[in-house]
């Protein structure tokens, strides 16, 4: 029976889990706007209680159901001695740690509630709690004694049903139960039975919270013992928990019917002095037995409606819930003192209730979530709590960089953070970075030598500016290093020596060419004075002009320029002469061979080969984040010496391709088409072979076509 | 290149360099802002215009009812504070072109000194605000309608050129989110809403009357007439609006730096 689980269900679960946690934060929160404990505040409402009457109908069932499923999830996975270990580290050392900790501020701040409620003493009378008092950590408790119950139980069953017979027909049942629509009145049954007999029951709090004492007590046994048990049912067949997601809106439309009812018979708040007598319900025993049928069977639809509806909407990963998920019981834990200190400190204060509830909520929420970041999540108490312990996110990346195989090069400087090769002005070492599932660069190790100009090809989407990025420190490589004029490039320093262009940047319009020049140079240490810049790249004749008003090209130029002003040692170009016309473009060219000639390296990256030629020391082609061609401009150039012939012929293509000096051979028809590294012989053969061969010619392969041919084969 | 040269070039710039950044960056950033007539004229006139209509005109020679002359300055004070919210929450529209533009990761990959774009945009609705508070206290000087001793309108002035400050936190959070064409529109969804029912210049009905306290508008309106000793319109104590305000620069503030590190 035991089929594998789906983790994005398990992700609903473990969203459900923590929001029944958190609404526990917000109902305490409600209560003194209504009621008396921890305090009655100036501003009392019926929103809050009708908001705590409804929280409180579900939530507790709601976490329970979850607490079977994962419980039965862990048996299976620990066998039961892990699970004992596990239940026993995370449910009973927060019990008794956190009830040592944290019984006596929060008895304190409802002791301090009290008497600021009631300056003359006890109202009730009440001769104090009648046993120990488990605060909040109740549920835990509880919970405890579901887990020896449910062990018992389930050996019980392992001893006496031997061919499984006992538990098919259970799941059987179950299964029936639940597709019938009609699980709500069975599992409510139990529960009305019990609430309906219970003599001093009050009524508008529903199932009552069994927080005092250490004898357990019936309703509260029968009605989470319940919805324990349906949770372990629901996790021997996940797919029950499909049914579920599929009725979710008959089930809340059918819950929130049901809750209205109740708060018809029993009041939109409680009734104390009623309740003592009647237990807040006219109409003797018959209107006892409707109100807890309704109120029994709005806690089934209430769960199964947003069990549901978090299956339908809630599968799946989520950063922010998976946070939440793991904050949740450290938040529950401790949240006591702090909404009840906060509600006693603000019952005086004269605002309206619908202020003061958010705030102590905010407050609450802001002090429990730093105080789990800064203590839990990483530490040994998350450990304690959660199961496992989060990395700091420094510490993630180091231990992300640990894990990585050394550099192919000088590890030691690598771990100083200062480039490899003595010298190298910038290098991507071992670089990954992927958006989303693809890799824009794929363990890309490349350096930039002092003084050269590296052109960087590649077709569109090859990572050209992804790795330009990284080198800017826009951008953070997902695996690897990426290193600028000897540091990292996040530092200040590093960029120091650095000059830029991008692509598809906009300036503001408004400024003119050499106060763009000006803004630029103020934040390097020594740079040309604008004139001179504007003068090295040809741009005087814009320096008065407003940047918006000039063309693409001109606009480009002044991009340049603001480049340049820094005196950099080392220079970005991302396709700096799109847009720019033949002269524009030379003289680009001509300033970018100046800057070289003066010791700048560059890294140009282009899609003009042509550029690449006339400018570039050494040339890397990347396709698909991987280097697949690299080289001088003359050994790059040797790789587009390719012709193509074309010509009619009867020649054999087969034959052809095995001839010294063929690179490829194609037929169409008459027409043969042949690629060659050495189109002279092949051409000579051609005519020996064929002696009627017509319609001969030869063609230099163009640039473009030899590029695309190199990352073609890449690809 | 050897080491040497390697380190040289990493040698942090001198202190006076480094201001000097700051300060022609926030120069260029006035500069470039004054001159977009489109955005500074309506932040520059609209507050003026509002009060003059609504303040002077049609408050006209109204005693002010059951609450005295001192309404008049109320009225004042309340436009005043429109003249420094609007800079500042708008701050976001700047922001959101930028970073549609790309210009904030190009200044991200220059060497400029930490901040210095975000203290520049601050400087910028510093300044937009200065002059349309300055142009504000003319009118309300020229229409002889305000109580306040010179002193006084001193302080309101003060208090509320550096409440710009909290303004311009939301607007740079604003401007984080969404592209430049919704900027203009996420911009009204904060600023409408915290003009009207901050209570600073109609009266509100009771319902909203305590939720005033959630608009930043209202602590600026209650900090300059608490610090200006206007006791009949002081409704909370001058600490506690200070006090939200900061919140609000650090909170609005803290989000829109982190997000800007990473989207810019």
């Amino acid at each position: 029976m035991n089929r594998p689980t789906n983790p994005d269900r398990l992700h609903a679960l473990d969203a459900v889990r923590a929001g029944a946690l958190l609404l526990g934060i917000v109902l305490h929160a409600t209560m003194s706007f209504f009621f008396v404990v921890p305090a009655r505040d100036v501003s009392q409402g019926t929103a809050p209680a009708v908001a705590f009457f409804v929280i409180h109908t579900f939530r507790m069932t709601l976490f329970f159901v979850i607490a079977g499923f994962f419980a039965r999830l862990l048996l299976h996975r620990r066998g039961v001695r892990g699970f004992v270990k596990d239940r026993a580290r995370r449910v009973l050392v927060p019990l008794t740690a956190g009830w040592l900790i944290l019984a006596p501020p929060t008895i304190a701040a409802v002791a301090w509630g009290l008497t600021r409620t009631f300056p003359d003493g006890d109202p009730g009378g009440a001769a104090g709690p009648r046993g120990v008092p488990l605060v909040h950590l109740w549920f835990l408790y509880d919970l405890a004694i579901f887990y020896v119950l449910a062990l018992a139980l389930r050996a019980g069953v392992v001893a006496l049903d031997e061919g499984e017979k006992l538990r098919a027909r259970i799941d059987r049942w179950a299964d029936r139960a639940l597709a019938s629509r009609l699980a709500p009145l069975l599992l409510a049954a139990p529960t009305v039975a019990v609430l309906s007999q219970k003599a001093d029951w009050v009524a508008w709090f529903g199932i009552p919270t069994p927080d005092i004492g250490l004898a357990p007590q019936l309703p509260a046994m029968v009605a989470y013992g319940t919805a324990f048990g349906l949770g372990w049912l629901l996790n021997r067949r996940v797919d029950r928990l499909e049914a579920l997601a599929r009725q979710w809106p008959a089930n809340l439309a059918l819950a929130a019917a049901l809750t209205s009812v109740c708060l018809a018979i029993a009041g939109l708040r409680p009734d104390l002095s009623a309740a003592a007598t009647t237990g807040g319900i006219e109409g003797g025993a018959p209107m006892r037995w409707a109100y807890a049928a309704a109120y029994a069977l709005s806690i089934w639809t209430w769960t199964f409606g947003l069990l549901g509806a978090a299956v339908r909407f809630l599968s799946g990963e989520s950063v922010v819930r998976r946070y939440l998920s793991d904050a949740s019981y450290w938040l529950y834990l401790v949240h006591p003192p702090i909404v009840f200190g906060l509600q006693v400190m603000l019952m005086d204060v004269p605002l309206h209730w619908s202020i003061k509830l958010p705030a102590i909520l905010v407050v609450t929420m802001a002090l429990l979530l730093s105080s789990y970041h800064v203590l839990v999540r990483s530490t040994a108490l998350g450990e304690l709590l959660n199961g496992r312990r989060h990395p700091r996110r420094g510490s993630s990346a180091e231990g992300r960089e640990a894990a990585l195989p050394p550099a192919p090069r000088d590890v030691e400087s690598r771990r100083e953070g200062r480039a490899s090769d003595a010298g190298a002005v910038a290098a991507l070492v071992n670089v990954t970075k992927r958006y989303g599932t693809t890799a824009a660069l794929d363990g890309l190790h490349l350096e930039v030598r002092p003084g050269e100009l590296l052109a960087v090809l590649g077709p569109n989407g090859a990572g050209k500016s992804t790795a330009i990025g990284l080198w800017l420190g826009t951008l953070q490589p997902d695996e690897g290093t990426a290193l600028v004029m000897g540091g990292p490039p996040l530092e200040a320093a590093s960029r120091l020596g650095v000059g830029v262009m991008m692509q598809e940047v906009a300036l503001a319009p408004t400024l003119t060419a050499s106060e763009h020049v000006a803004l630029t140079s103020s934040c390097y240490r020594d740079p040309l004075s604008v004139e001179e810049t504007l003068g090295l790249t040809g741009t005087s004749a814009l320096a008065n002009r407003r940047y918006g008003r000039l063309s693409a090209g001109q606009k480009r130029q002044v991009q340049f320029a603001t480049a340049v002003c820094g005196r950099p040692r080392l220079l970005f170009l991302d396709e700096p002469t799109v847009g720019l016309d033949v002269p524009a473009r030379e003289a680009m060219w001509k300033a970018i061979a100046k800057l070289r000639d003066d010791g700048c390296s560059v890294v140009l990256t282009t899609h003009y080969l042509e550029e690449a030629e006339a400018l570039a020391d050494r040339v890397v082609v990347l396709a698909r984040g991987r280097i697949v061609a690299e080289g001088s401009v003359d050994e790059m150039r040797a790789l587009v010496t390719r012709k193509r012939i074309r010509c009619a012929s009867s020649v054999d293509v087969g034959a052809m391709r095995s001839w010294p000096g063929v690179v490829e051979a194609t037929r169409d028809a008459d027409l043969v088409r042949v690629t060659a590294s050495d189109a002279e012989t092949v051409v000579r053969r051609l005519l020996a072979e064929d002696p009627g061969l017509r319609q001969l010619e030869v063609q230099q392969a163009s640039l473009a076509e030899a590029f695309t041919e190199i990352t073609r084969e890449a690809a | 290149m050897s080491g040497a040269t390697l380190a040289a070039a990493r040698e942090p710039l001198p202190l006076a360099r480094v201001l000097r950044a700051y300060l022609q960056e926030a120069r260029f950033e006035v500069l470039a802002a004054l001159r977009t007539t489109g955005l500074a004229l309506p932040f520059l006139a609209i507050p003026v215009a509002i009060y003059l209509l609504f303040g002077v005109v049609i408050s006209g020679s109204a005693g002010g009812g059951e609450l005295g002359p001192g309404i008049h300055d109320y009225l004042f004070v309340g436009f005043a504070v429109l003249a420094v919210a609007m800079p500042g929450v708008f701050t976001g529209v700047t922001v959101a072109t930028e970073r549609e533009g790309n210009l904030l990761k190009l200044k991200r990959a220059l060497p400029l000194p930490p901040g210095a774009t975000i203290v520049a945009k601050v400087a910028m609705a510093m300044v937009v605000a200065g002059i349309a508070l300055t142009l504000v206290v003319i009118a309300a000087l020229l229409a002889a309608r305000v109580t306040l001793s010179p002193g006084q309108l001193l302080i309101v002035w003060a208090v509320l050129f550096a409440g710009t400050i909290p303004f311009s936190a939301i607007g740079l959070l604003l401007g984080t989110f969404g592209s430049a064409s919704a900027a203009p529109a996420w911009g009204n969804l904060v600023f409408l809403p915290m003009m009207w029912l901050s209570g600073l210049f109609i009266p509100l009905p009771d319902s909203l009357k305590p939720w005033v306290i959630v608009w930043p508008t209202f602590h600026l309106d209650q900090l300059a007439l608490g610090l200006a000793g206007v006791r009949q319109f002081t409704y909370i104590p001058p600490e506690l609006a200070a006090a939200v305000l900061t919140g609000v620069t650090v909170l609005c503030g803290g989000l829109a730096i982190r997000r800007l590190a990473r989207r810019g």
